[in-house]
């Protein structure tokens, strides 16, 4: 007996134009604005911050239209086509890796700041493990439900930002803005870097479109979806630099969060705004960490075809757990996030070039 | 489905499994820090100082409800301790009270002018407030001019705590010219970083409550406090910067004294980079105000006075103004005008010449020259013209 | 999927438990015979001769066949019985000469002398038993293997009356009965369309109840009518004695605290419902309808909201979503702020809760527990509390909840009125079955406070939410529209814009007549 599925149907592209945003926005905009504004001067850090953001909406583009060019099929069925099957598993099992790992660098993250901002006392690894659980439940739902996810808390995120933008128009000082244009090159070319990294995950929808029914305006959707935190981060870090001022910014671990501490509502109705900013953060640090697993887990079932979904998390997660809690101090966190990132970029970006330019030269087209 | 159920179930127990509430802390049992006092006590042989720290913990029984209306006794006790460094002390004010101090209701930290005059000893103070993620940016740090504890110990007469009293001071008392804006920690953490030298209000503790008034400077290079600055000297500083919205000057037109109340203060530097020993800089001064007090019998409509009146405001500003910038320049050698931060603004690559050597060593700062020049306005008399009349006039 | 086959396996059960009763009762025979003695002896042997049982034997004037009326008094209007079959069969050849023919005379019993509307002939025993436990009479000739069954309902019921569960200050005050030909005549009053169906099951396995399936026909998606009727196809049970049996029977997921059913009382809810592409489930005996499928943000919707003006609508929506999240929340923040995050309280505020919590013996989770259990209680004891001294249960209540414990010092007064607000804020949801899965949703998020504080919020909000996208109801995500996301619903989810601008059915319905309106209005 069929179990009747109303209304249950694939996803459409305006969900892939969520999904980019719920991956991008995570961990990486608490710390960002600190990364950037101590490569450059001034308030220049948006320039970096928007040149690398076109940089990646271009990428974004680009790893859409190779993905919608072979609609309705897994990211491993055309990167068979293009390229042979060996190699097309190890890119597969590449993937999965660089998504587990960013997994395991959100839970731990999280876990992190939770206990800096939110806890005393209780430990990391009880906080990580309750976070995880949750994680795997979503997971282990229907596909479309984490969709669903995105959608239900995307807009309560950008509300957020939206409000601290808002509440801190108060302590906001054009002046601290100033010195413009004094960075040299290399600053640019570091606090780029630094924004490219803080972009990734895009790599999401070599795999998501194969779910989309109809792709063919894909690209366009991921565009916009793109823009989104292109334009969150500009505004975040632009805030940060006119509150705090440049030297502030560059000083302080989590300027966003931060930033959040400096509101006061008005009111008086609560205080300490960072508290909540930070726990409507954990909603956006889940989405990230869900859409991650659940990548791991879509491009490992495409391996490994006779193993059940629930059979694979089973396994899968402890892992995760693990690789999470092996960082010993803060310090050894951060290289863990910086390496993954640079890893993720440089995993995406090769992949999804070399892809996109052997398909060209060997014309390899959907055959139906 | 069953199967997600039961991970779900299985996710859920382990959940609960995992509770120890470690972080629960009934508020009732939590000592409420509202103010904080450093002192210095001596100076030991090995260079390191002994510090006490006061805190002014809330006693929330005898706050009292509205209801109840709380009894006569002290709404607040003030627990000292001492260490070398404030993690020490953290640690003996734990065994002095029976609540652990809880830090997220802080609203004002008084530094003893002694510890603010040895060199780094007034940053590393500030560290743990800024370090401390339970600390808030919006602290506001004071300089008291005896003991920090004697402050703390103040018994205000119509409220309960003396920290949130003199957090209300500072807030209300805009409409003084010679007053600071209080002075975040948040600012201080900028200062700090960028090597600025600075002001922080000044507070002392006189027979019957506080007088808050005047600056001390802070110079950022040596990174200690240098002097002071007096009422008139401060309200020169709030011309200068522009901070002061309000506040009265008083002014003479043909022998009687006018008061000129302040509504709108806006100040524009321009500095003049030529060469490093030839800075000018100057300081325009655009106040609105209106007539507050006569205590004389010309008539307010004439414009012939108004025209007096303006001219006279303005002159009195550019010596005030001017008062400042010379004690600035010649006894405190301290840029806490901010000129500095203009130049790194407006002329970087000027900045970046000058900036090692700004308000130290060769100190480019004092051998800048300043012109200073003030335009008022006289928005309105006053409700009325004349409160008495001159038989002369009739 | 497995579900289904949990169903499959409940069937083969069932199907050797009736091989078993039915050899228990073999005693009488099913069929009905051509001896009318012997076919009355086995309906009273069926039925094991109840006192309420009328078996009226009668001789046809003026000659010599047998018959015999079989009836339930209290079931039956006796006048009708009288006058329309009794009467007329006795006094039947004051007018002409009868066939001495058995069929012929039946034939013309049916066709010409019985002059009750709804009347058909049957052959089974089960049918007469079925019939008569309805209210049906049932006449047997002697002589003929058939039955006449006539429907002669006539019990005592309930007026119309405004719904108790549910009133409305501008709106209908009629609200539905028991009887299920009450309740369709109800809908039919509402909606005049041609189109409007009512589709018959029987449900319960030895009560046999009406049960009706309404929608209308070219606006309900033909898919999801298949759903319902297989689904309602799948109930096996002695008897459904209220809608309440058939939804925990059909619906999508028995774990879920939320209902994915809405019930109502209200013809013009469940008028509005079927226009908007729903079905409704109306069984005979309850005055509770069944609407599905729904979504999350049916839960906070009300009739009143479309027959206030949009602006007032809007308002009353949003107090309606606040009155939800106050409900929900109210006591977990409560304990998060007081027993983890004193920073959050502005210092005034914090510091008078400490001195009202002075001597307070439990920490704040034992605290906010023991009010909304006794709250609970409060609530559980005035619903079943005649209505006369109902309001003894609010004295008592106020009294001790009130004054006493903070008196006593067992609770703050922050405490009471944190509980009083979550009360209130739950009681202004318009649907009960709503109001009820939030105050267990309550205890959740207050276990979570007491673990994590607000990160204990948050996790069990993500966790309630990862629930929600997975839910559906008959098949419908039932976090439509929100997610997957429908803009075109949304002017009529927390906004509830002007009359003219909803001009479309719900998205998510997938209604095969999307349109509901024309924005222009109709030309002059």
């Amino acid at each position: 007996m069929k179990w009747f599925e109303y209304g249950d149907e694939k996803i459409s592209e305006r969900e892939i134009m969520i999904a980019i945003p719920s991956m991008v926005i995570g961990v990486g905009i608490l710390s960002l604005p600190r990364g950037v504004a101590a490569a450059t001067t001034g308030s220049d850090g948006w320039i970096t911050v928007l040149v690398s953001g076109i940089v990646i909406i271009f990428l974004t583009w680009m790893t859409a239209k190779l993905a919608s060019s072979f609609p309705n099929k897994s990211f491993l069925s055309y990167s068979t086509l293009i390229v042979t099957k060996p190699i097309a598993v190890i890119l597969t099992f590449l993937f999965a890796v660089t998504s587990l790992m960013i997994t395991a660098y959100e839970v731990r993250e999280i876990s992190d700041i939770a206990k800096q901002y939110l806890f005393d006392r209780t430990p990391v690894a009880v906080i990580a493990l309750s976070f995880l659980l949750v994680v795997v439940y979503a997971v282990s739902g229907s596909r479309a439900g984490i969709f669903r996810l995105n959608m239900m808390f995307l807009p309560i995120i950008l509300f957020i930002t939206l409000s601290v933008f808002v509440f801190n128009l108060g302590w906001f000082k054009l002046s601290n803005l100033m010195p413009f244009f004094q960075t040299s090159f290399t600053g640019y070319a570091k606090g780029i870097s630094t924004g490219i990294t803080s972009y990734m995950g895009f790599g999401i929808i070599l795999f998501y479109v194969s779910l989309v029914e109809k792709p063919e305006k894909t690209p366009k959707y991921a565009v916009m979806g793109m823009c989104i935190p292109v334009v969150a981060y500009i505004l975040l870090f632009v805030t940060c630099i006119g509150v705090f001022g440049h030297s502030v910014a560059s000083n302080l671990l989590f300027p966003t969060i931060e930033l959040a501490k400096e509101v006061d509502i008005p009111g008086g109705f609560f205080e300490r705004f960072e508290s909540v900013f930070f726990v409507i953060w954990i909603m956006a640090i889940f989405n990230t960490t869900v859409m991650a697993f659940d990548v791991a887990v879509l491009a490992l079932s495409s391996i490994f075809k006779n193993r059940a979904k629930m059979t694979l998390m089973l396994f899968l997660t402890p892992l995760v757990y693990a690789v999470a809690m092996y960082p010993e101090d803060l310090t050894e966190v951060d290289t863990f996030g910086k390496i993954i990132g640079y890893i993720t970029a440089f995993v995406t970006i090769s992949i999804t070039v070399l892809l996109t330019v052997i398909a060209k030269l060997r014309r390899v087209r959907q055959v139906d | 489905m069953i199967r997600r159920k039961i991970c779900f179930l299985i996710s859920s127990v382990i959940l609960f499994l995992l509770t120890g509430c470690w972080d629960q802390v009934d508020i009732e049992e939590r000592g409420f820090v509202v103010g904080a006092g450093i002192d210095l006590m001596d100076k030991k042989q090995n260079g390191e100082y002994q510090i006490k720290l006061t805190n002014q913990f809330v006693v929330p029984s005898s706050l009292g409800t509205p209801a109840q209306g709380g009894g006569e006794s002290k709404a607040f006790s003030n627990i000292s301790a001492t260490g070398e460094s404030m993690y020490a002390i953290d640690q003996e004010m734990a065994q002095l009270t029976s609540r652990s101090p809880f830090f997220e209701h802080l609203k004002i930290i008084v530094i003893s002018k002694d510890v603010a005059e040895i060199p780094n000893l007034f940053a590393e103070m500030m560290d743990i407030f800024l370090r401390d993620p339970e600390m808030r940016r919006g602290i506001k740090v004071l300089i008291s001019d005896g003991d920090a504890k004697d402050i703390l110990d103040v018994k205000p007469e119509n409220e309960k705590l003396t920290a949130i009293y003199i957090e209300s001071i500072m807030e209300n008392s805009f409409k003084i010219a010679s007053v600071l804006e209080p002075v975040r920690i948040g600012a201080v953490h900028a200062h700090l970083l960028d090597q600025n030298s600075y002001v922080i209000p000044k507070i002392a503790a006189i027979e019957k409550g506080l007088r808050y008034e005047g600056a001390a400077v802070f110079h950022g290079y040596d990174n200690k406090m240098i002097g002071e600055l007096d009422g008139d000297e401060t309200k020169g500083f709030n011309l200068i910067t522009g901070n002061s919205k309000k506040g009265t000057l008083k002014i003479k037109l043909d022998e009687e004294i006018i008061a000129y109340e302040l509504e709108e203060v806006k100040s524009e530097i321009r500095v003049d980079t030529k060469a490093k020993d030839n800075i000018t800089i100057s300081v325009k001064i655009n106040v609105e105000g209106s007539i507050a007090e006569t205590f004389g019998t010309q008539s307010l409509l004439k414009k012939k006075n108004l025209t007096e009146i303006q001219k006279q405001v303005e002159k009195e500003i550019e010596k005030i103004a001017n008062h400042t910038i010379k004690k600035a320049q010649e006894e405190l050698r301290a840029d806490v005008l901010g000129i500095g931060n203009i130049l790194k603004q407006r002329h970087y690559e000027f900045w970046q010449t000058v900036k090692n050597e700004w308000d130290h060593g060769e100190n480019y700062f004092a051998k800048s020259k300043f012109n200073v020049s003030a335009n008022a306005k006289v928005r309105a008399t006053g409700s009325t013209n004349q409160t008495k009349n001159q038989w002369s006039d009739r | 999927m497995v579900r289904g086959s949990f169903f499959k396996r409940n069937k083969d059960k069932k199907d050797k438990k009736q091989e078993k009763t039915n050899n228990e009762q073999e005693n009488f025979s099913i069929e009905i015979g051509k001896d009318l003695e012997k076919n009355l002896d086995n309906i009273r042997k069926m039925l094991d001769k109840p006192n309420d049982l009328i078996i009226r034997e009668f001789t046809i004037r003026h000659s010599d066949h047998k018959g015999a009326l079989v009836f339930i008094d209290g079931l039956v209007d006796k006048d009708v019985i009288n006058n329309r079959i009794l009467l007329r069969l006795q006094r039947v050849n004051e007018r002409r000469d009868l066939p001495s023919s058995d069929s012929k005379l039946f034939d013309i019993i049916y066709r010409e002398i019985i002059s009750v509307s709804d009347i058909q002939r049957s052959k089974t025993l089960d049918d007469v038993s079925n019939a008569i436990l309805y209210g049906g009479t049932a006449f047997y000739l002697d002589g003929i293997d058939d039955v006449l069954i006539m429907d002669t309902k006539g019990w005592e019921s309930r007026s119309i009356e405004e719904p108790m569960t549910e009133p409305v200050i501008r709106g209908p005050r009629e609200g539905f009965v028991e009887n299920l030909r009450t309740n369709m005549v109800l809908i039919r009053r509402h909606i005049q369309d041609p189109n409007l169906r009512f589709k018959t099951h029987q449900i319960g396995r030895r009560s046999k109840r009406n049960l009706v399936v309404t929608y209308i026909d070219g606006i309900t998606h033909p898919d999801l009518l298949k759903e319902i009727n297989r689904r309602l196809k799948t109930i096996d049970m002695d008897d459904a004695p209220e809608s309440g049996y058939i939804e925990q029977w059909i619906e999508d997921s028995f774990l879920s605290p939320f209902p994915q059913f809405l019930n109502t009382e209200r013809p013009d809810r469940v008028a509005f419902s079927l226009l908007e592409g729903k079905v409704a489930i109306l069984l005979d005996g309850t005055p509770f309808v069944l609407i599905a499928p729904i979504s999350i943000g049916n839960a906070l919707q009300s009739p009143e909201d479309y027959y206030e003006r949009w602006t007032i609508g809007t308002l009353l929506r949003s107090l309606r979503y606040l009155a939800a999240f106050i409900a929900i929340f109210a006591p977990a923040l409560y304990i998060a702020l007081v027993s983890f995050h004193q920073g959050m309280i502005p210092s005034k505020l914090a510091f008078s809760i400490a001195a009202t919590r002075d001597g307070v013996p439990f920490p704040a989770f034992v605290e906010a527990f023991l009010m909304g259990v006794t709250m609970e209680l409060l609530r559980e004891a005035g619903a079943r509390l005649p209505k006369t001294i109902g309001q003894t249960i609010g004295i008592v209540g106020g009294l001790v909840i009130g004054d006493a414990a903070v008196q006593a010092g067992v609770v703050s007064p922050i405490m009471v009125i944190v509980v009083a607000l979550t009360a209130i804020a739950s009681f202004s949801l318009p649907a009960y079955s709503v109001a009820i899965s939030f105050r267990l949703i309550r205890f959740g998020f207050m276990f979570a406070a007491a673990i994590f504080g607000l990160y204990g919020i948050i996790i069990a909000y993500i966790m309630v939410n990862i629930h929600i996208v997975n839910l559906k109801s008959i098949g419908v995500p039932y976090s439509a529209p929100f997610a997957p996301s429908f803009f075109s619903d949304w002017k009529d989810l927390v906004l509830r814009a002007p009359i003219q601008v909803l001009t479309k059915r719900p998205t998510y319905l997938k209604t095969t007549d999307p349109e509901s309106a024309n924005k222009g209005g109709q030309k002059t």
